[in-house]
């Protein structure tokens, strides 16, 4: 049966082509887009584990973690009032600054200003070093980079990058973390206020005696000072997951869409196929064919169609997300797991499945006699 | 008991009950034996294709039974008939109705495979009926390649794929030349005698001097029922 229905549909092949390529079309955008909202729930992931431990506070009407506590500005003072809320071990301030923002990704680079006493605390500690040091105390004109960033720019130790019209000397290079991380220019906090005139903080990370008390010290701070806002990393995943699922929903609904027309197409097919093959369809029944039978071969037929379409799919799509990343020179992060491809074929199948399903019920509903006098 | 088929006051209206009302087969009985070798002749749209259709459980009559090997058809579901059709009946058409993706061979495996038998087994059978047909040659080619005579020895080979009780054939040597027809007509005949049941929907009197039993129709009534 698996021979007949392969040479059915190798009968119009231009048909059988168009067809093919529309699921193609469709499963490709499920793999890129899936990649992508794979890729920025990985990257989100990541950012949040360094989080877990502190309490992120930052100025009431700021922007999201996620675009870097935009507007956000915390002063001395405040840093100072802060250590003294009971249960406060340490009040950790950062600054940063973002680097032209390059469309459909965010910002080129991000320059991320840390106390280098204080490195237990940042983004960046659990990372190796693919080359040189990390940052010490005594460090001012010195900066250690992620991977991407020196290699887009053949960087190597102890060439100077310049920010701000000033020059800063390569230290160290991190580990490739396939992160945003990887474009990042981690300076000394107190060169970096100096050298872009900051008089604040982007934000500081309140580090709790114990770990168990982070809900309330967040609380107590969120009561005492009416300008700060004190997140707790439940709070941030909390939004985290809601921006993730929004991201997923919106790129594999549209994708979803062009892979259901595509699935349309083999229906489409299908019902042609069955009106053309009215005939051979009577013979077939005439012969001995059961209704079972029929249908087994029609819906054979369109499956084969879409398994085609799928699997060109993934490849269409591995392909368009290596070019994004060569195109993007490695920034774009988009990864494509096993899940991603299994669902993808199995959503292939499914609509050659239920896009055969109307033409092979009515394959089957043909009377032999009916089908035999067509000509 | 040697009846294969019998037929009891067949019925078959077409839009019944309308103006356009037409009674293609008016209360017919006959009865087929095993090694008859029936014609059923008459003049155009009396009746003749209708009935070879009811005989191959192919349609359904308005009332009216159809009786093959003792069992009641017309009481029998789809895939019941479908069984029948492929175990017990052989068919042979005017326009041959070979399936053109197929080869010559694989049109005669065919019926063995719907029926279940695997693949060796309905190749060695399917040869072996090309060989009766004299066609084990031609075994590879596609219809296409093949001419309007050999095709249809490639039907009738197909008709007995499944060794039926009886073959029916619907003006087998309609779309031939009277050559050719000739080979057709005596490839039945030799069939006939080798013991299978046969009926033939003809207008060609060749065939209908073979017969061992003429069934004349008219105005979808038998005519005549000779011996």
């Amino acid at each position: 049966m698996l021979d007949l229905a392969l040479k059915n549909i190798l009968r119009q092949k231009t048909r059988t082509i168009l067809t093919i390529i529309g699921i193609t079309i469709g499963i490709a955008a499920i793999i890129t887009l899936g990649s992508i909202s794979e890729g920025l729930t990985q990257t989100i992931n990541s950012d949040l584990e360094f989080l877990s431990g502190f309490i992120t506070v930052t100025s009431k009407d700021a922007s999201t973690f996620f675009v870097g506590y935009l507007g956000s500005e915390i002063t001395q003072d405040e840093a100072n009032e802060l250590l003294d809320v009971s249960g406060v071990k340490d009040v950790v301030p950062f600054n940063l600054a973002t680097g032209p923002i390059i469309p459909f990704h965010g910002p080129e680079y991000i320059v991320y200003g840390f106390d280098p006493d204080k490195n237990e605390y940042f983004e960046g500690k659990d990372i190796d070093l693919e080359s040189g040091r990390r940052l010490e105390s005594s460090d001012e004109f010195v900066t250690v980079i992620g991977f991407n960033y020196a290699e887009t720019r053949h960087i190597t130790l102890s060439d100077f990058i310049e920010l701000e019209d000033e020059e800063f000397e390569v230290v160290g290079i991190l580990e490739k973390t396939e992160s945003d991380t990887d474009d990042i220019i981690f300076l000394p906090l107190d060169t970096m206020n100096d050298v872009y005139d900051f008089d604040t903080y982007r934000a500081v990370y309140v580090i709790p005696d114990d770990v168990s008390k982070m809900d309330s010290i967040a609380e107590t701070i969120n009561e005492e000072f009416t300008d700060l806002s004190a997140r707790t990393t439940a709070d941030i995943a909390k939004q985290a997951s809601g921006i993730i699922n929004n991201v997923r929903f919106f790129t594999v609904g549209i994708a979803a869409i062009s892979a259901i027309v595509g699935g349309l197409g083999v229906m489409n097919t299908m019902i042609m196929s069955v009106l053309e093959r009215r005939q051979e369809i009577g013979i077939l029944k005439a012969l001995g064919a059961t209704n079972k039978f029929v249908m087994r071969l029609i819906l054979i037929e369109s499956s084969l169609i879409s398994l085609v379409g799928g699997i060109f799919g993934v490849m269409v799509g591995f392909v368009s997300t290596f070019l994004m990343k060569t195109v993007s020179q490695g920034t774009a992060i988009a990864i494509i797991t096993p899940n991603l491809i299994i669902y993808s074929l199995i959503f292939a199948i499914s609509l050659g499945v239920i896009g055969g399903l109307y033409p092979s019920k009515k394959a089957a509903d043909l009377s032999p006699i009916e089908a035999l006098r067509y000509e | 008991m040697n009846e294969v088929i019998r037929t009891e006051n067949l019925l078959k209206v077409y839009n019944e009950g309308m103006s356009n009302e037409v009674i293609a087969l008016d209360r017919v009985n006959i009865k087929i034996k095993k090694g008859d070798f029936v014609a059923i002749t008459g003049p155009s749209g009396s009746g003749k294709s209708t009935l070879l259709h009811m005989l191959g459980v192919l349609d359904k009559p308005t009332s009216g039974k159809v009786i093959i090997d003792d069992i009641d058809v017309s009481e029998l579901s789809d895939d019941e008939k479908t069984e029948i059709r492929r175990e017990k009946i052989g068919f042979v058409f005017q326009q041959f109705n070979l399936i053109p993706l197929l080869t010559a061979i694989e049109n005669v495996e065919m019926p063995i495979q719907l029926s279940g038998k695997d693949k060796t087994k309905s190749s060695s059978r399917a040869l072996e009926l090309l060989k009766i047909v004299n066609l084990e040659n031609r075994r590879d080619h596609f219809p296409n390649q093949l001419s309007g005579g050999q095709q249809q020895r490639v039907a009738i080979a197909r008709s007995l794929a499944n060794d039926p009780n009886i073959i029916l054939a619907d003006e087998p040597t309609g779309n031939l030349d009277s050559k050719t027809s000739q080979e057709i007509v005596k490839l039945l005949k030799d069939l006939n005698l080798k013991g299978y049941t046969i009926v033939v929907v003809t207008h060609d009197a060749s065939i209908a001097k073979f017969a061992s039993k003429k069934v004349y129709m008219r105005d979808g009534k038998v005519d005549n029922h000779e011996k």
